[in-house]
């Protein structure tokens, strides 16, 4: 991967990467910003054994994944890895925030494995494309999906009644 | 609109900070990063390299070797050794682990690779520490031999204060380390269970 074609994805998938990461980091943007370098550092490191079987974005989603999984040992003091919520600057409406904010605090009552889940789910990502970046079969995908998206739900529903 | 593509579209619309211009540095970070890790590699094996070395050239230069001189050395470097062959396992285990494998692979190979490292941190660390202080000791009957009382002393007395401190530094690092690598395993079975589930 030459360096322009590598600025290209790099700009191409940064918000992508970024929100996986923000939202696996419950919020916390500081440490999503350290997760976003790393994660194209190894994509960087990685682009000459891409031969793409699969789609670059299941490529990176997949780099990305298990960039955040890997950090459970970077961070030693792992209990304490998750800070609070960071509201995002400038958001440009009150109205934007408030749902955000429902979101986060829906994505903060997940466990590690549904909010990696939730957050390829909240990129609109397919069945089949969430399959491939996790190893699932798409059967077990679908039920999954299916069974956090009736959960995520609920709790929107719940965060969003009681305020 | 349902409250799920609404949080889909609220998730898409958060703002996010610029990616800003910053290819250059995460290329060059990449590049230093693969540097300095064949560096410390290199080192690692390098250091322990030569106390093998030393310790094949003493082995050799020493005239009329007893059974006891030849099990003293013997052990100490068979515990280098085992350490070299570790440092080496290691790295070719660290080698096998891609991330860009599907997560759910990428996970087993993840809880795979840091069992191994609580076995070097656990049993390797005190099977290789045992054999190096065993061939040391065994060596001493040697020492008082050849050696004036004052420097004989000099050397039981150095040896047991490395000895004692290597003792408390790394049996402190490698608690700590083991305590840290079962947290982890632990984490990421559960995470991976909840993948196959």
């Amino acid at each position: 991967m030459e360096q322009d074609i590598f600025q290209s994805v790099y700009h191409q998938f940064y918000p992508v990467v970024y929100r996986l990461c923000l939202g696996y980091f419950k919020g916390d943007a500081g440490l999503a910003t350290d997760m976003v370098q790393e994660v194209f550092i190894r994509v960087w490191e990685k682009h000459d054994s891409f031969k793409g079987e699969c789609k670059v974005n299941t490529w990176i989603f997949r780099i990305a994944v298990n960039c955040c999984l890997t950090e459970i040992r970077r961070r030693k003091n792992y209990e304490n890895r998750i800070l609070h919520y960071r509201q995002p600057e400038n958001d440009p409406a009150e109205k934007q925030h408030n749902d955000q904010e429902i979101l986060y605090r829906c994505i903060k009552q997940l466990d590690e494995p549904n909010r990696v889940l939730a957050m390829l789910i909240l990129e609109d990502l397919s069945n089949k494309d969430i399959a491939l970046i996790l190893g699932l079969t798409e059967v077990n995908t679908r039920v999954k999906v299916h069974r956090l998206k009736e959960k995520l739900h609920q709790v929107y529903k719940t965060i969003e009644a009681n305020g | 609109m349902n409250e799920f593509k609404k949080m889909i579209s609220g998730w898409k619309n958060q703002s996010i900070p610029s990616a800003g211009n910053n290819v250059k540095v995460i290329v060059e970070l990449a590049k230093k990063r693969v540097t300095d890790s064949r560096k410390k590699h290199a080192a690692t094996i390098a250091v322990l390299g030569i106390t093998l070395f030393i310790l094949i050239l003493f082995a050799l230069s020493v005239d009329g070797k007893s059974s006891l001189f030849l099990t003293g050395i013997s052990l100490m470097i068979a515990a280098i050794g085992i350490r070299i062959g570790v440092e080496w396992w290691s790295s070719v285990e660290l080698k096998k682990l891609n991330i860009e494998y599907e997560s759910g692979f990428y996970l087993k190979q993840l809880v795979r690779f840091y069992q191994i490292r609580k076995r070097i941190h656990g049993t390797f660390t005190v099977v290789v520490f045992g054999l190096y202080v065993l061939g040391f000791a065994l060596l001493l009957p040697l020492f008082k031999e050849s050696l004036s009382n004052g420097f004989f002393i000099y050397i039981i007395v150095s040896g047991l204060v490395i000895f004692a401190a290597l003792i408390y530094f790394i049996g402190k690092k490698v608690k700590e380390e083991l305590g840290n690598l079962s947290l982890t395993i632990e984490e990421l079975s559960t995470i991976s269970r909840s993948f196959d589930a």
